[in-house]
């Protein structure tokens, strides 16, 4: 698959679950609140990233991004990283209150 | 990693927001430090330039809203409606008191007015920096006696006045100098001073 689309949890989302080996591309953040400039801090959230080895747990040791934050109608990308992944990796993201995280990843099977 | 929107000085800083730019075009300076503006003398601003196509900036063109520290004055300048003017601080303006000399029961003009009040850019919050508002600005004294400023009250501020002293003066039938002047309503009383202080208010 190309691409997949979630919505970010408060609690930890996966994002993607490899089947074989797929590198990641690209994955883009996009906080989905209305930007207020009278309150720039308004709908602010904080992203934690993680790649989770197969058969592992989410833990700091996996960890990639803590606590970036992301404002209203920002985006935030993950472009320049190259991930690959082996069967049963998995990405996995958290976002902290308000929940107006999304993510688009992009993988390709190699 | 990076942000889409938000633009930073520093590429290698995700989110260091020392000099940034947010989401909505808004210049953010996060730090609790200063900025530091150009500094230069008078001659040091470029020359005016004529945009030849509109909306076109060409460095050196003067835009309203620049900022400066004018090494030359000392003073910090900024571009005000097309205009370079010092920024005001709080501290008052000195108030100058300025004799106009004694009434004769016939003269009622005295001056010129120094400082001239036309020559004063006026203040943005004053609508209209015309005669009458410079009577109102001023605080004239007939010997002891306040006089009230402004059309239909005790003087009024003319430039240049067109007519001659009266008759009964030293001048009668004489133009008076170039400059601002008080006229009053009616003639100063013999032997009675005349004093304007200016700057009052500002």
């Amino acid at each position: 698959m190309a691409i997949e689309s979630h919505d970010i949890l408060t609690s930890n989302t996966t994002l993607f679950t490899s089947v074989g080996n797929n590198a990641v591309t690209t994955i883009m953040f996009c906080n989905t609140a209305a930007y207020n400039p009278l309150n720039p801090t308004a709908g602010l959230a904080y992203l934690d990233l993680h790649f989770v080895k197969n058969l592992q747990g989410v833990t700091t040791t996996n960890l990639v991004v803590n606590q970036i934050p992301i404002q209203a109608a920002e985006t935030f990308t993950f472009d320049t990283e190259k991930i690959i992944l082996s069967n049963g990796d998995r990405v996995i993201a958290s976002s902290s209150s308000p929940a107006t995280l999304v993510a688009t990843i992009s993988t390709l099977e190699v | 990693m990076r942000y889409l929107r938000r633009q930073s000085l520093n590429r290698r800083g995700l989110t260091d927001r020392s000099v940034s730019v947010g989401v909505s075009g808004e210049i953010i300076m996060d730090r609790p430090y200063t900025l530091q503006l150009p500094i230069g003398s008078t001659v040091d601003r470029s020359p005016d330039t004529t945009e030849p196509t509109p909306g076109t900036i060409i460095p050196g063109t003067y835009v309203d809203g620049m900022i400066r520290y004018n090494s030359e004055t000392d003073e910090f300048e900024g571009r005000q409606a097309g205009a370079w003017r010092s920024f005001r601080f709080k501290e008052p303006t000195a108030i100058v008191r300025q004799y106009l000399g004694v009434g004769d029961d016939f003269e009622t003009t005295f001056g010129p007015l120094t400082p001239d009040p036309f020559t004063y850019t006026a203040a943005s919050e004053v609508p209209t920096w015309n005669a009458e508002q410079m009577a109102q600005n001023l605080i004239v004294v007939n010997e002891t006696i306040w006089q009230i400023g402004g059309i239909g009250y005790d003087f009024t501020v003319v430039q240049n006045p067109s007519y001659m002293h009266p008759v009964g003066t030293l001048n009668a039938g004489n133009p008076y100098a170039a400059g601002t002047y008080i006229k009053f309503a009616v003639a100063i009383a013999t032997a009675r001073p005349v004093y304007v202080y200016h700057n009052i208010g500002n």
